[in-house]
């Protein structure tokens, strides 16, 4: 049975990863090459302090996180590879494979970890370690990502991520300002795993089973250069949690508030 | 007799004229040294005796390729008092003009995409550059297309 799951996941993880390697071939994009054939990366530190709505909380005051030294960092290849890792505020982290390449779209194969709008002063959950297609769109000061995300590398109970997100840049003076506005589908699987006997426990969490639902999400950042190395970024944002969560007896916030502050050092 | 009496107020005229030409140069002489004293200043200096400064010398922006907005201060100086101009190299019309001064500071609201040249100049000679300065502009992110800028928020 096992070794039936795990050849089954290799077969899905091989299609996701053909059209990978026959697009690629239809590469677009022109890129300036970098050393160690990157056509671009970015290698940052980041010190921030983090304020939050705790979730798993009836207090109606906020929790801080002071995170200082965090690394964010994301390359890529000219042979399509990928990598971004990063922290609060960052989307689809993880590796993956650019297959599809033109000056409006990009598609990827992606292996993710975690789920960031349900995961707001928590440690990442790294039995969320998902397998999927990325699509992104991008308009001249917007952009519209999709992550779907079909495969629970850890788990046979895959269930379905649908993520998606639409995100207007413009700048103010030399300030540079963000909004997004995200939905993310997550089926019974994913949050049940997240939150019901697992984490709680069988007793506490008593006739509680969490469904599907949709987490919203909406942020409004804004980042400023301090000098050719260091950057100053600030946000803030609100998720809107689904009943499916809510429901949970731990539960007792509708949503959770954050805001973030800090100064970014830039390699 | 008479000629050589012609011939001897000949001689006193000839050199009562050397006399009076010696002194009408002499007089022109230290006139045009002073004159030359006044005035070599702002006539003959040496550009490098003026200054323009600019204040910051760079703008930062985030985005390789974004506009870049800074308050710019000009000061400048300059050996004599004068009417003197700032340009932006290439550019028809002044930033600011100062009237019968030997220094002075502007500060105007700047936007830009790009290096920016400015020039001080004579109002009156506006062909020749007596100082220069430059803005200089750098980013962090060497990232000027529109996927790259996604990169940090997802």
């Amino acid at each position: 049975m096992l070794f039936t799951s795990v050849c089954a996941r290799i077969v899905i993880l091989s299609c996701l990863m053909l059209p990978a390697i026959s697009f690629a071939q239809k590469s677009e994009e022109s890129t300036e090459t970098l050393s160690n054939g990157m056509s671009f990366r970015f290698f940052e530190l980041s010190n921030s302090i983090h304020v939050y709505t705790p979730l798993f909380d009836t207090r109606d005051s906020y929790d801080i996180d002071r995170e200082f030294f965090n690394f964010r960092f994301g390359a890529k290849w000219e042979n399509g590879l990928f990598v971004n890792f990063g922290n609060f505020g960052t989307r689809g982290n993880g590796v993956g494979y650019n297959f599809y390449n033109t000056d409006d779209w990009e598609f990827d194969a992606l292996i993710h970890l975690g789920f960031n709008s349900v995961e707001i002063g928590q440690d990442t959950n790294y039995d969320d370690f998902r397998a999927g297609i990325r699509a992104t769109y991008y308009s001249e000061d917007a952009v519209f990502r999709v992550i779907a995300s079909p495969i629970d590398i850890n788990s046979d109970d895959d269930g379905f991520y649908l993520g998606s997100w639409y995100v207007k840049n413009w700048q103010i003076k030399n300030w540079n300002i963000h909004s997004i506005v995200g939905a993310s589908y997550f089926s019974e699987e994913i949050l049940d795993n997240r939150f019901s006997a697992v984490f709680f426990g069988p007793q506490e969490i008593g006739d509680y089973k969490a469904g599907a639902g949709i987490v919203f999400e909406f942020e409004l950042g804004a980042r400023y250069a301090l000098g050719r190395d260091w950057v100053f970024e600030a946000s803030i944002g609100q998720t809107v949690l689904p009943d499916a969560i809510y429901d949970n007896p731990f539960v007792d916030k509708r949503g959770q508030t954050y805001g973030s502050v800090g100064v970014v050092y830039v390699f | 007799m008479v000629a050589w009496g012609w011939c001897m107020s000949s001689n006193r005229d000839v050199e009562w004229k050397t006399t009076r030409h010696r002194t009408i140069k002499r007089i022109l002489h230290c006139l045009l040294c002073a004159l030359l004293s006044v005035s070599s200043q702002s006539l003959f200096a040496d550009p490098k005796d003026y200054t323009l400064e600019l204040k910051p010398i760079e703008c930062v922006s985030l985005y390789k390729g974004q506009t870049c907005h800074t308050t710019l201060e000009f000061v400048f100086t300059a050996p004599a008092a004068g009417n003197y101009c700032v340009y932006k190299k290439d550019d028809k019309e002044a930033i600011t003009c100062w009237e019968s001064i030997d220094n002075g500071t502007f500060s105007q609201e700047f936007s830009t995409d790009e290096e920016v040249v400015f020039e001080l100049k004579s109002r009156q000679d506006d062909d020749k550059i007596l100082s220069s300065a430059t803005l200089n502009l750098s980013w962090v992110y060497q990232v000027p297309d529109k996927k790259r800028l996604a990169w940090r928020l997802f």
